[in-house]
C-alpha cells in the first residue's frame, strides 16, 4: 500500500478511527499488529511470513540471549544468520551469481549458474536492520528483551516506518509501544503538517522532478553538461521523495500517538562528507557507525590504511545496502573516499568552517560531490556511466544547453516549495498564522501541481 | 502575522480547508479562464475534416498507426477516400471517444472503420487517461460523457479522485496548469535567451529526448518493466470486456453500418515467434472469438513474416521508409480481401 494512494487515506482513517476507541493499550497494539501485517501483505501476503520468521527468530534469540548468557554468541549468531540469510536470498543472491557468472564466463567456462526467480520483498532491508538492531542491544547488555510478543511483532512492523523508515532503535521504540496513550488533539497538531509536507514533496516535486530525470537516464550518450543537469535533478528527487517518505510516515504515526526518529536535517548545506552523513538517512547512518563502523574499530584506528579499510568495507557495505547492483556499490565507495581524503587534508568529522565564505564554500564544494555522487547512483548501471564519459561529449551545443537550461529553471521552480519550508521552520516555526497559509498553500500546490499517474517512493526499493 | 490565533488545530485545519475551497471558487469563477476554450477543440475540428473529406474507410489510432500508414498511398491503392485519425499515445478511451462524437456524427456513409490496437489496449479503458493524456481525452469529449467518466475515470480510480476532478476546478485543470507553467519556462524564460521563437524551445527538446537519442536497451527494459508491473487482470478477456469501451464502439458503429475492423499491429518483441506470454495469447484468442461472434474483423499481423527487423524505427514503431511502405500495402491487400468477401478474416 502506498502513501499517497487512496487506499492508504481510507485504511488510515479507519486504522485511526478504531484505534481510538478501542481503549486498553493491548487492544490499540493488538490492532496497530493487525493493520501493519494487513499494510505489508496488500499485494503480497507472502511477505508476511518473511517479516514473520524475522519477528519470531529474534523475538526468541533476545529472550534466550538475556536468559541464558553463556550461549548468547551462538544465538546472536543464529539471529544474524537468519536475518543476513533471508535478506541475502531475496536481494542479494541473483546479484552474486550472476556476477560470478560473468567472471566464469570471462574464464571461458561456460557453466550456466541457476537464478532465483523471485520477487525483492519491499522495505526487507528497514525491517532486518530495525530487527538485528535490537537483538545486538540485547546481546550487548544495553537493554533487556522484551516479553511481550506482540509489543515485539508490532515494533519490527509498524506500518507507518515498515517499508521505507526511519530504522527505530528498541531501546527508542519499544517504551512507546508499551506506554498508555491517549487520544489529544496536539497529536493531530503535530501530525497534519507532517503529512502535507509530505504530500507536497512526494506529488509536487519527486514526481514531477522525475519526468525530467528518467529522460536524462535514458539517453544513450548525454552530454556531461546534461549528465550533470540530471544529476542535479536526481539530487533534488531523491531528498524530496525520501524526506516525503519519512514525513508521512512520522506523521501518520504522530497522529497514532507515537514518535518517530528524524531522518533529515538539511543534507545539501552539508560542510564535508562526514557531515553530509550526519544529515542523510539519519536513522541508517547512526545504526551503520553503531553496529559496523565502531565494532570494526573505525573510531579507535589510528594507522591511515586501516581506517582507509574500515571506511571502504563500511561504506561498500552501505552502497550494498541500498541495492543489489554496482553502481550502488561504486556509489558506496565513492563516499568512503570522500570521507577518507577529507580526514587526510584534516577535514574530518569534527570541522566545521568559520568564516562566512569559507562555510559557502565548503558547502558548494561539497553538493558538487553529493552531486557526482547522485550520478552514480542513479545511472542504469556502470557500463552505460563508463560510455559517457568515453563518448566525446563534453562539448555541449545549443540545443542541450537550451534542454539544460530548461532542466535547471524546472530545478529552481521545484526547490521553491523545499527552501520555504526550511525558512519556516528555521526562522518562522513560532508564527502559527504563517504556518497554516503556507500549508494552505500547499494543499493548493498538490492539487494543481501533483501528477496523476505518479511513482513509487525510490527507497521501496531498497 | 502574529495574529492571536485560537490554538486548536481545527481553527487552522479550517483555515487551511477555507483557503482550498475559496482558491478553487475563484478559479471556478473566473470570466475569462485560461484554459476553458481548449475545451472540445480537436472534437470540432474533426467533425469539420470527417465532413469535408466524406471518408469510405477511416483509419484509427495511436502512433503506432501514424507511423506506420502512409495514407496518401494508402488511398491510392484502395481507390477510396481515407481519413486517419490519430494520437500519439492514445488508447482505447480516446478512440471510443472519436467513434461517439466525430464518427457517428459524420454526414457521410462510412463503409469501414479501422482501429489499430497493440496487445491488451482495446480493453484497457483506463489507460492513458490521466496525467498529460487527459487533455487529449477532454478534446474529443462532449460535455456530459457518462460512459468515459464511468470506465475510464471512476473504475479505475476511485470516487474521491473522480469527485476532485468533477468539483475541484485546480485539480481537474492540473496539466494544464503544468503545461502553462512549462510554456513559461520554455518559452518566457529559456527561449528568449537564445533568441528562439515561441515553441521552438518545445521542438529542441522533443529532438534532444527523441526515442531514438535513447539508449534503446535501456527503453526496451523500460518498457517491459512497466507492463510486467502492470496489472495481471488486464490480460483476462473475459473480466475486462464488461468495463471496457469495447461493446460501446461495435455498437456505435453498427448503429450507423459501419463495418468494424480491429488491426492487431506486430511489436518489435513478436520478430521472435513465440515471444508473448501465454496469458496474451488467451486474452488474444477470446478477443478473436468475440469479435467473430460480433462480426467484427479482427487481423493480427504479429504473426506476419513479411514485417521484418529492418521494417523498425524506434521502439515498437515502423520506420518511415521500408517499413512504412510495407505495412501500408498489406494492410491494403487485407481490406480489400475483406470487402470481395464479406468475411471475416482470421487471425494470420
Amino acid at each position: 500500500m502506498i502513501f499517497t494512494s487512496f487506499e492508504y487515506v481510507t485504511f488510515f482513517l479507519f486504522v485511526y478511527t478504531v484505534y481510538w476507541l478501542s481503549g486498553s493499550v493491548f487492544r490499540q497494539n493488538l490492532l496497530l499488529l493487525i493493520s501493519s501485517y494487513l499494510f505489508y501483505g496488500w499485494i503480497h501476503p507472502w511477505f508476511c511470513l518473511l517479516i514473520a520468521t524475522s519477528t519470531a527468530v529474534d523475538f526468541l534469540c533476545g529472550y534466550l540471549i538475556y536468559s541464558h548468557p553463556k550461549k548468547k554468541k551462538l544465538l546472536l549468531l543464529l539471529s544474524l544468520c537468519v536475518n543476513l540469510g533471508i535478506l541475502c536470498y531475496f536481494k542479494y543472491f541473483n546479484f552474486f551469481i550472476e556476477s560470478f557468472q560473468r567472471v566464469l564466463d570471462s574464464v571461458g567456462l561456460g557453466l550456466s549458474l541457476p537464478v532465483a526467480n523471485v520477487l525483492l520483498p519491499v522495505g526487507i532491508s528497514f525491517y532486518t536492520f530495525q530487527t538485528m538492531g535490537y537483538t545486538i542491544d540485547v546481546f550487548r547488555g544495553k537493554m533487556k528483551p522484551t516479553t511481550d510478543f506482540i509489543d515485539f511483532a508490532l515494533f519490527v512492523s509498524f506500518f507507518p516506518q515498515l517499508v521505507a523508515g526511519p530504522i527505530e532503535r528498541a531501546a527508542r521504540f519499544l517504551p512507546q509501544i508499551v506506554q498508555q496513550r491517549h487520544f489529544s488533539v496536539k497529536l493531530i497538531q503535530k501530525g497534519y503538517p507532517l503529512i502535507i509536507r509530505g504530500y507536497l514533496k512526494k506529488l509536487v516535486i519527486a514526481d514531477n522532478v522525475a519526468v525530467l530525470v528518467d529522460k536524462v537516464f535514458l539517453l544513450g550518450s548525454p552530454s556531461t553538461m546534461m549528465l550533470f543537469a540530471g544529476g542535479c535533478a536526481f539530487a533534488l528527487q531523491i531528498y524530496a521523495d525520501f524526506s516525503a517518505y519519512t514525513d508521512i510516515a512520522r506523521g501518520s504515526a504522530r497522529f497514532l500517538g507515537f514518535k518517530l526518529s528524524h531522518n533529515f536535517n538539511s543534507p545539501y548545506l552539508a560542510y564535508s562528507p562526514s557531515d553530509f552523513w550526519r544529515r542523510w538517512h539519519m536513522s541508517l547512518s547512526t545504526w551503520i557507525r553503531d553496529y559496523l563502523y565502531i565494532p570494526l574499530g573505525g573510531s579507535r584506528v589510528s594507522s591511515t590504511v586501516q581506517y582507509g579499510g574500515v571506511i571502504l568495507l563500511t561504506m561498500g557495505l552501505v552502497g550494498l545496502w541500498h541495492g543489489a547492483a554496482n553502481n550502488f556499490v561504486l556509489w558506496g565507495l565513492y563516499n568512503g573516499v570522500l570521507i577518507f581524503l577529507y580526514r587526510q587534508f584534516g577535514l574530518g568529522s569534527e570541522w566545521q568552517p568559520q568564516a562566512v565564505w569559507s562555510r559557502i564554500s565548503s558547502r558548494i564544494v561539497m553538493l558538487f560531490f553529493i552531486v557526482i555522487g547522485w550520478i552514480i547512483f542513479r545511472s542504469p548501471d556502470l557500463i552505460w556511466l563508463i560510455g559517457c564519459f568515453n563518448s566525446n561529449s563534453s562539448t555541449i551545443g545549443k540545443e542541450e544547453a537550451v534542454v539544460t537550461a530548461v532542466i535547471f529553471c524546472y530545478i529552481a521552480l521545484y526547490s521553491v516549495p523545499m527552501v520555504a519550508l526550511y525558512i519556516l521552520n528555521r526562522y518562522f516555526k513560532s508564527r502559527p498564522m504563517l504556518n497554516t497559509l503556507f500549508y494552505g498553500a500547499a494543499v493548493i500546490a498538490i492539487l494543481c501541481l501533483s501528477r496523476e499517474t505518479g511513482q513509487d517512493f525510490i527507497y521501496f526499493q531498497f | 502575522m502574529n495574529m492571536n490565533l485560537p490554538k486548536h488545530p481545527a481553527v487552522h485545519l479550517l483555515i487551511i480547508v477555507m483557503i482550498v475551497v475559496v482558491a478553487n471558487l475563484l478559479w471556478l469563477f473566473r470570466e475569462d479562464n485560461l484554459f476553458r476554450s481548449l475545451d472540445g477543440s480537436l472534437r470540432i475540428k474533426l467533425n469539420n475534416t470527417i465532413d469535408e473529406k466524406k471518408p469510405d474507410i477511416v483509419l484509427l489510432g495511436n502512433s503506432m498507426l501514424d507511423e506506420g500508414i502512409d495514407v496518401d498511398k494508402f488511398e491510392q491503392m484502395i481507390g477510396k477516400p481515407v481519413l486517419k485519425i490519430s494520437w500519439g499515445g492514445s488508447a482505447s478511451a480516446w478512440w471510443y471517444l472519436v467513434c461517439k462524437n466525430v464518427i457517428s456524427q459524420a454526414e457521410g456513409n462510412i463503409e469501414t472503420v479501422a482501429i489499430f490496437f497493440r496487445d491488451s489496449y482495446l480493453t484497457d479503458a483506463g489507460r492513458r487517461v490521466l496525467g498529460k493524456n487527459r487533455p487529449g481525452i477532454e478534446a474529443v469529449s462532449e460535455v456530459h460523457e457518462p460512459v468515459l467518466n464511468q470506465k475510464a475515470y471512476i473504475s479505475q480510480t476511485n470516487h474521491f479522485t473522480y469527485l476532485l476532478m468533477k468539483y475541484a476546478p485546480l485539480y481537474s485543470y492540473q496539466t494544464r496548469i503544468q503545461e502553462y507553467i512549462g510554456r513559461l519556462i520554455k518559452n518566457r524564460l529559456v527561449g528568449p535567451l537564445w533568441g528562439l521563437k515561441p515553441g521552438r524551445t518545445d521542438q529542441i527538446i522533443e529532438s534532444v529526448f527523441d526515442e531514438n537519442q535513447m539508449d534503446q536497451e535501456l527503453l526496451g527494459k523500460r518498457q517491459l518493466k512497466a507492463e510486467s508491473g502492470y496489472k495481471s487482470s488486464a490480460k483476462d478477456f473475459k473480466e475486462v470486456l464488461a468495463d471496457s469501451f469495447l461493446p460501446e464502439i461495435i455498437s456505435l458503429l453498427k448503429e450507423k453500418s459501419i463495418q468494424p475492423v480491429f488491426v492487431r499491429v506486430k511489436r518489435r518483441r513478436d520478430l521472435v515467434p513465440g515471444n508473448e506470454d501465454n496469458q496474451l495469447k488467451m486474452y488474444i484468442e477470446d478477443l478473436a472469438n468475440f469479435l467473430k461472434k460480433e462480426g467484427a474483423v479482427f487481423i493480427d499481423y504479429t504473426g506476419d513474416g513479411r514485417i521484418q527487423p529492418q521494417h523498425y524505427g524506434a521502439g515498437d514503431h515502423l520506420n518511415r521508409s521500408e517499413g512504412r511502405t510495407l505495412f501500408t500495402r498489406i494492410v491494403v491487400e487485407s481490406l480489400l480481401s475483406i470487402d470481395r468477401n464479406k468475411l471475416t478474416l482470421e487471425p494470420m
